[in-house]
């Protein structure tokens, strides 16, 4: 019988399921599963913005488009061990992250959908709009998820959970945000002669 | 791994697989033809400002039939770092789009950043003493905001032919608007087309054919300048003098404008999914 992911079990009501797989038995995790996760987000942006941008599935453009974009989920793994450290709880750091990774979810599948978008819809505003309002969504529920992983995996207070997912979020957008205005000279739009 | 998983996993592999062997493209350029395409602003260098790092740009090139890209980054020149691993059947012309509030203005063939602070006609003095070419990117009214008449007459070339004419209801007219102000101020004033190719739309799908005499990077710098070029906007409007769209007419007559295969769609669909697959299976 085909069953759902972990991941889409914590996309799907993340407390109950966070409590559950930190119930369950497991094997004691190591650093291969830790950056399993990391890895597999890598997998996904090369896979998603290669299609996305030349419609070709190739193994050169997969892995070329990962290594380009490899700072993401570096960025995640930093902000994981950022939101892991200091549990209230006894858990292995590599099994936290490898947990904490299953909140990537929703991202990848706005990224699966943005990609497939351009399939479907001709480059131009209602793309652009579409990807712009599906993003709510990751947007929206990453938060949630990590509050709750917080809360049922590092036994974390309300409190403590929103500072630790507050941190992720600040952590992680700062750093898009500053690599967006590096790249495009965002302060020169407001300067310069003419 | 369950069987799920495990099927997911082989129909991502196997998808991969063949959308290798299916990846193809030849630059369009026939051996020994002096029309040559090309897409002159192309974003690379920097992720968030491009999708694709530099080589894949060329790879993406090729496959869209182009002979030459400039590719360039906002008031940065990242690309010059992977000069080195670039190959050599698609011409690269490295570059800078300056941008400020009040001008876009592509300087390709430059390996210099241009000031961006400088005014429209000090930058392209500026990309011209780096051995560069002008070119005024995009330049509807929010793009190009400056009545500085000395920049109309010193430009290499107009972007006649942009992605905005179908996404802004006036952007058309807007570029039509500038090219004829510019070549009233410079008849030689090269049209050139460009996509802007950030990720989306597809490289080259306003393109520029550019008349050389030799192929290389000096020989498409000295086409610009003299303004042997004609834009194309990818929906059959060509803009040029009359022999030149004449003469790309007759050339288009024998090569094609690569589209996108079933076949590759397919496979890059298939491959989506198998991934999402992988994702959401236990």
């Amino acid at each position: 019988m085909i069953q759902s992911s972990d991941a889409v079990r914590v996309a799907l009501a993340p407390t109950r399921a966070y409590s559950e797989l930190v119930a369950k038995p497991h094997a004691p995790s190591s650093w291969f599963h830790a950056l399993a996760g990391p890895a597999l987000y890598g997998l996904v942006l090369g896979t998603a913005l290669s299609i996305a941008a030349t419609h070709v599935a190739s193994i050169v453009g997969v892995v070329s488009v990962a290594l380009f974009w490899s700072f993401v989920p570096a960025v995640q793994l930093f902000t994981a061990w950022i939101v892991c450290r200091n549990p209230s709880v006894r858990i292995e750091l590599p099994r936290a992250i490898e947990l904490f990774f299953l909140t990537h979810l929703p991202w990848s599948m706005w990224l699966f959908a943005a990609a497939a978008g351009t399939f479907w819809l001709a480059p131009g505003p209602t793309l652009v709009q579409g990807v712009v309002v599906a993003a709510l969504v990751p947007l929206v529920w990453t938060p949630v998820m990590i509050a709750a992983f917080c809360r049922a995996v590092l036994g974390c207070s309300v409190r403590d959970a929103r500072r630790r997912t507050a941190l992720h979020t600040a952590i992680t957008w700062g750093v898009i945000l500053f690599l967006s205005i590096l790249a495009d000279s965002t302060w020169a739009r407001f300067g310069g002669g003419a | 791994m369950t069987i799920a998983r495990g099927s997911a996993a082989l129909v991502f592999c196997v998808g991969l697989l063949a959308g290798t062997l299916l990846d193809r493209g030849e630059p369009a350029g026939a051996a020994g033809s002096d029309i040559l395409a090309a897409d002159l602003h192309v974003h690379g260098g920097l992720p968030l400002d491009a999708t694709l790092p530099p080589w894949e740009l060329q790879r993406e090139a090729r496959r869209r039939g182009l002979d030459v890209i400039a590719i360039v980054g906002h008031n940065q020149t990242a690309v010059t770092l992977f000069e080195s691993i670039l190959s050599s059947d698609v011409i690269v012309l490295p570059g800078v789009e300056v941008g400020n509030a009040g001008l876009h203005l592509i300087a390709a063939g430059v390996r210099e950043t241009i000031d961006w602070r400088l005014r429209a006609d000090e930058a392209i003095d500026a990309t011209h003493r780096e051995g560069g070419v002008a070119i005024a990117a995009h330049p509807v009214r929010r793009s190009w905001l400056t009545r500085n008449e000395r920049a109309l007459r010193e430009l290499d070339g107009v972007e006649a032919a942009h992605p905005l004419i179908y996404f802004e209801p006036d952007g058309r007219q807007d570029l039509i608007e500038f090219w004829s102000r510019a070549s009233a101020a410079k008849p030689t004033v090269a049209p050139i087309g460009s996509s802007d190719f950030h990720g989306l739309p597809d490289m080259g799908a306003c393109r520029t054919y550019l008349f050389v005499k030799e192929r290389s990077a000096g020989g498409v710098l000295e086409a610009i300048r003299n303004g042997l070029t004609v834009a194309s906007d990818g929906r059959g409007v060509l803009t040029g003098s009359a022999d030149l769209v004449k003469a790309v007419e007759a050339h288009l007559a024998t090569v094609s404008v690569p589209g996108r295969s079933i076949a590759e769609t397919l496979v890059s669909g298939t491959v989506l999914l198998a991934l999402v697959a992988l994702l959401i299976l236990k």
